[in-house]
């Protein structure tokens, strides 16, 4: 089941100030604990995780002409889409490749083919799928500066002698906890983060946001503390 | 028109859509209730080859400069691309590319682009690639401030209904560009989910809320999840593709089953296929053949491993020059796509030339001295109950054969040595050659492949 963070945004603004700040950008989707949830984007949420991303980015070795791998499935887009403009932006090429078993063909050869200096978003199914066709994971990230690998990717990797970034996607965030970082910073700006009672961690968007997420359960567990959140293993 | 750029530095600013600033507020000048976004779609076939002979000529001369690849064809062949005085000279001189032309070039130079590349690697924004479902995949290189060098343009999306403030529902992929640019540009509301037919229960419960005005898009692999949706929700379809103008429809030719289940439901589909790695050809409101933009590309069609032109109304092998792509753009090059055309002036309004596809060349099979190309096995396999959606593979380890094996999938839980039997005896009436028929389910055949077409052809 999907619920509506924010009904169908009125429209009518859109079309004749298109690039206005609070004109909808689009509708995307974010997994919480209920399923997926869809929300819109304004232009403004969208420059506003771009400058968020490009810190990330940057913290990470991305500059001019560095390129970098972007995996991502299409539903993910309002996540990962602010980082395309913010490698853009520090003058980098991106390419992008999906999250999906038979899609790791095309990683590989940006691999082989280009000087990566990062790939993000590497998923479960992406390593899995690298087993199936034949290739070597090990070997097709071992020359990339920066993993970013989601979930149980990320243990995957780490068996094969690599250290990714592990990448997690809360709710309407992403998530980058470095290879010996316990947590993980957040857009505090945009986002607040809590726990409840039992360690649940709750999303609720800043002010500014076209949508409303209120206390949302994000489906995970851990401790937030100055804008950075410790993920409990296994959630 | 497509390179008027007013103020540079907002042709170079990427706005939160990923487009230039420029760009945009060009397109919001352009939005109107007139049925056309471009002046140029309804252009005369003179007006359309006089601009051509204008933008080859600024074409060759960058090329000429920039291409490496089109330096060492056009060298080889001993033609200088600067001698080229008018689109007729071209097309009785210019020398071919191909895949294999790129891909040798490549691994010569080791090269990623296949010697292709026009500019400094530090302009591009993005380096897309095709699925790779036939060898290494194509690269794409992308300047995201140079509008409608991208797969499609908002003419597309606007000539079929779409008006700004709209919802486009996006079951995509993330392949070549990304289709949400597009959508940004044409100043509409991209609402984004995965091609995937598991996944869309999701898209169902999207177009009831947003009722969306553009589908993109449909495949075969996406009307079987809607189709096992219908059967086992009882969801009305007619109603859940009620607020469509255009459902998009791409990746394969719809077969005769899929095209009545579509009916069914009234969807207004409309077809888009590739222009040979320059872009994309769509179907227009009169449904009478894809339309290629003449002001993007020079489309000839010639008589296959020969470099004379077939007449109008004939069919051949697609050949593709790009003339308004300065980023990354093939010159001559023979797609080994067969197709059939014509330049009269459509219902629809325009004269860009249209095209009927006919297949890929490299999908042929020859079975005992029988030409086979998939779409001959599509209606057969359709009209079996169990492998109706029709997902099926032509297993070529070689173009001549001497016996036509074919993987397809099933629903359900059949006796599989009579589905097998039944689909063996369709193809055999069709095709008068009785195949091999190895039986696998759907779920594992859309496994196989990109999620918006099954690999016709698998090599094992
Ligand atoms: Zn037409």
């Amino acid at each position: 089941m999907t619920a509506a963070v924010l009904d169908a945004p009125p429209v009518t603004s859109a079309a004749l100030t298109f690039d206005a700040p609070d004109a909808i950008w689009g509708v995307g989707s974010a997994p919480v604990a209920g399923g997926l949830v869809h929300y819109p984007l304004s232009n403004r949420d969208v420059m506003a995780d771009v400058d968020w991303a490009e810190g990330q980015l940057r913290a990470l070795g991305v500059e001019a002409g560095s390129l970098v791998d972007l995996v991502h499935n299409y539903s993910e887009c309002g996540q990962f889409w602010p980082y395309y403009l913010a490698g853009m932006r520090l003058g980098a090429q991106v390419m992008n490749g999906m999250a999906t078993p038979w899609d790791v063909g095309r990683i590989e050869m940006y691999t082989r083919r280009f000087p990566l200096r990062a790939v993000l978003g590497v998923s479960p199914q992406t390593v899995e799928g690298m087993a199936v066709f034949g290739f070597d994971a090990a070997k097709v990230f071992a020359a990339v500066p920066v993993v970013g690998a989601r979930g149980a990717a990320a243990s995957a990797l780490q068996a094969m002698k690599l250290r990714p970034r592990r990448m997690t996607l809360l709710g309407p965030l992403i998530l980058i906890a470095g290879p010996d970082e316990e947590a993980a910073a957040y857009d505090t700006a945009e986002w607040i983060l809590e726990t409840d009672g039992e360690g649940r961690i709750l999303v609720t968007s800043g002010p500014k946001r076209a949508a409303r997420y209120d206390r949302v359960d994000t489906g995970f567990r851990g401790q937030v503390a100055d804008g950075g959140v410790k993920l409990e293993a296994g959630t | 028109m497509l390179d008027d750029a007013s103020d540079p530095s907002d042709a170079m600013t990427l706005n939160p859509s990923g487009n230039s600033v420029a760009y945009q507020r060009e397109n919001v000048a352009k939005w109107s209730d007139r049925p056309f976004l471009d002046a140029v779609e309804t252009a005369s076939r003179a007006e359309i080859e006089a601009l051509q002979e204008k933008k080859l000529l600024e074409q060759l001369a960058w090329v000429a400069e920039r291409s490496a690849v089109v330096r060492e064809v056009w060298s080889a062949a001993g033609v200088d691309p600067l001698s080229i005085t008018s689109l007729e000279d071209f097309k009785a001189r210019a020398p071919f590319m191909d895949k294999d032309t790129l891909r040798d070039f490549r691994d010569r130079h080791d090269d990623p682009f296949g010697g292709v590349l026009c500019v400094d690697r530090a302009e591009i924004h993005n380096i897309g690639s095709s699925s790779g479902t036939t060898g290494d995949p194509t690269l794409f290189a992308e300047r995201w401030n140079r509008p409608y060098e991208g797969p499609f343009t908002p003419r597309e999306y606007w000539h079929l209904g779409l008006r700004p403030g709209d919802y486009v529902l996006e079951l995509s992929t993330v392949l070549r560009g990304v289709a949400h640019r597009i959508t940004r540009a044409a100043g509409a509301i991209p609402l984004m989910l995965n091609h995937d037919p598991n996944e869309v229960e999701q898209a169902v419960e999207w177009i009831l809320k947003y009722r969306p005005t553009i589908f993109f898009m449909l495949s075969s692999p996406v009307i079987y999840g809607l189709e096992r949706l219908e059967r086992e929700k009882g969801i009305d379809m007619v109603d859940l593709f009620s607020s469509f103008k255009a459902c998009i429809y791409g990746g394969e030719p719809i077969g005769p089953r899929m095209q009545r289940t579509m009916d069914r439901w009234g969807v207004k589909v409309f077809e888009f296929s590739s222009l040979g790695d320059s872009g994309t050809i769509w179907e227009c409101q009169a449904k009478d053949g894809f339309h290629a933009w003449e002001d993007i590309a020079i489309v000839e069609v010639l008589e296959p491993g020969s470099d004379r032109h077939v007449a109008d109304g004939e069919g051949g092998e697609l050949v593709v020059t790009a003339i308004h792509n300065k980023t990354d753009p093939l010159i001559r090059y023979r797609s080994g796509d067969f197709v059939r055309y014509t330049k009269a002036p459509c219902a629809c309004g325009r004269e860009h030339v249209r095209l009927w596809l006919a297949g890929r060349l490299g999908d042929e099979v020859i079975v005992d001295g029988v030409s086979i190309l998939p779409r001959d096995i599509w209606t057969a396999v359709e009209e079996v109950p169990e492998t109706a959606a029709a997902l099926f593979q032509i297993i070529r380890p070689q173009r001549e054969l001497t016996e036509l094996k074919l993987r397809v999938g099933y629903d359900g839980e059949p006796d599989l040595d009579d589905v097998a039997r039944r689909v063996a005896d369709q193809v055999e009436g069709r095709i008068k050659v009785r195949p091999h028929v190895e039986l696998i389910p759907n779920s594992e055949l859309i496994k196989l492949g990109p999620p918006h077409k099954i690999p016709r052809v698998a090599k094992a």
